[in-house]
């Protein structure tokens, strides 16, 4: 019995210590290589890891070389059954504001062992606010505005539900 | 001697550590050998070049060099136009011409405000439009026979502000107003053309024209479905250039729009004015 509660133990705080001692800022590192061959970049960003998570701030977000956007900050926290990666005030850069909302205040996906087959998706912004989950089985976004403001830019990506009002749907 | 810790609780001490150090070399070791240490920057920067010198030095089956022709049936004025250098060998005709500010490279077959550069000498070049041909020597203009036409003032220099994409001699001249028209009003650009990201082996390669509204100005350009964009201003084009091509639109003068139709590539020349 004593040795099934070392092996069980050793297991738990093996995955713990795992995570805890994970070398978060260069494995951060290897997922921006990897964006990068998808012409994802994300630049003069300061990158803190923070045991828990990782948090990165002032980052610039291009897309095939493209200034897509600047970002204040990106917390990401990994609790093993609650994980959450919120990201605080995105600036759009000023060519995509015919495209793009402006701003986006704050943005929140959460992954919890509650709800193992989705992501939930929360965000708030000059469009508004927005609800919406990642359903990993089916592979499809939806993300819902209850409350629009300036969706002008980008009501062209935009359906429109009499039940669910302006909502954006996709399937990856 | 009275132990201060017993074996068991050492032991146990003792196997968490070894978890804790066990841990530590294994990230250690995948740092090293798999993980990189530094960031990716964002490097590139395509700018559209404001003014376009196009000398297409691959692909030389396409360069139509014709011989000199000394004699013309007949021939027109090129007042304005100054003919700056020329490197003419068996298979490529390359030549600079000036006029007034503006310096365009041209090669064999490629035309200048619908001036169609056919042929060149040790120390001229030939030119023809609208089936009369022009000399163009390195220092001016010479008259090859008596025949000579005045060209319009609109076409040897003046231009009047136009309202409407003109075709005249081959280059299609657009009013500035109409394409800022489009960055003023993105859903415009979108009634009017569909455009799709194209991919080549796995890499962007430009954008693929879905649709275009008949009748509109996007029509007028000459673009058609099934075109794949491929560069402005032979600026390969993928996403951050056609993002400063749509903020720079105002500082353009020229555009060439270089497009993949049916396989072949071909060059849509535009002047802006």
């Amino acid at each position: 019995m004593q040795m099934v509660k070392r092996i069980v133990g050793g297991f738990f705080l093996s995955l713990l210590l795992l995570w805890l001692f994970a070398p978060k800022v260069e494995l951060y590192y290897f997922l921006e290589k990897f964006l990068k061959e998808k012409h994802i970049v994300i630049s003069n960003e300061t990158v803190t890891d923070t045991w828990y998570g990782l948090k990165i701030k002032n980052g610039e977000l291009s897309v095939d070389g493209a200034k897509i956007a600047s970002i204040n900050e990106v917390t990401f926290n990994f609790f093993f059954f609650y994980n959450t990666l919120k990201v605080d005030a995105v600036k759009m850069d000023k060519s995509l504001s015919n495209m793009a909302p402006k701003e986006i205040n704050q943005l929140s996906a959460i992954y919890s062992i509650l709800k193992p087959l989705q992501i939930t998706l929360s965000g708030e912004g000059s469009f508004g606010t927005m609800e919406g989950q990642v359903a990993l089985l089916d592979r499809k976004v939806e993300i819902l505005l209850p409350v629009t403001k300036e969706i002008k830019s980008i009501k062209k990506f935009l359906k429109k539900d009499k039940e669910k009002g302006w909502f954006y749907e996709t399937n990856y | 001697m009275k132990q201060i810790i017993s074996s068991k609780h050492l032991s146990t001490i003792i196997f968490l550590l070894t978890i804790v150090v066990a841990i530590k070399i294994i990230w250690l070791v995948i740092s090293i050998l798999f993980l990189p240490n530094s960031g990716e920057e964002l490097q590139q920067s395509n700018e559209v070049k404001k003014l376009y010198y196009r000398v297409r030095l691959s692909n030389p089956s396409k360069v139509n060099v014709v011989a000199p022709k000394p004699k013309q049936s007949s021939v027109v004025s090129m007042k304005g136009y100054t003919l700056l250098g020329i490197y003419n060998s068996d298979k490529k005709l390359v030549v600079t011409v000036a006029k007034g500010s503006k310096t365009s490279i041209l090669e064999g077959g490629e035309k200048l405000n619908g001036f169609q550069l056919i042929s060149a000498g040790k120390d001229f070049v030939i030119f023809k439009k609208n089936n009369q041909e022009f000399k163009l020597s390195l220092e001016n203009v010479k008259h090859i026979n008596k025949h000579t036409k005045a060209i319009p003032k609109a076409q040897a220099g003046k231009v009047t502000p136009a309202t409407k994409i003109v075709e005249e001699g081959g280059t299609k001249h657009i009013p500035k107003s109409l394409l800022t028209s489009y960055t003023k009003d993105i859903d415009k650009v979108w009634k009017d053309v569909g455009l799709s990201n194209y991919k080549k082996n796995g890499k962007p390669a430009g954008f693929k024209v879905n649709f275009v509204k008949k009748g509109s100005d996007i029509a007028k350009l000459g673009l058609q479905k099934g075109d794949i964009l491929t560069a402005i201003n032979a600026e390969p084009l993928n996403l951050s250039t056609a993002m400063n091509f749509f903020n720079g639109i105002s500082d353009l003068d020229n555009l060439t729009l270089t497009v993949e139709r049916n396989g072949i590539s071909e060059d849509l020349e535009y002047e802006i004015q």
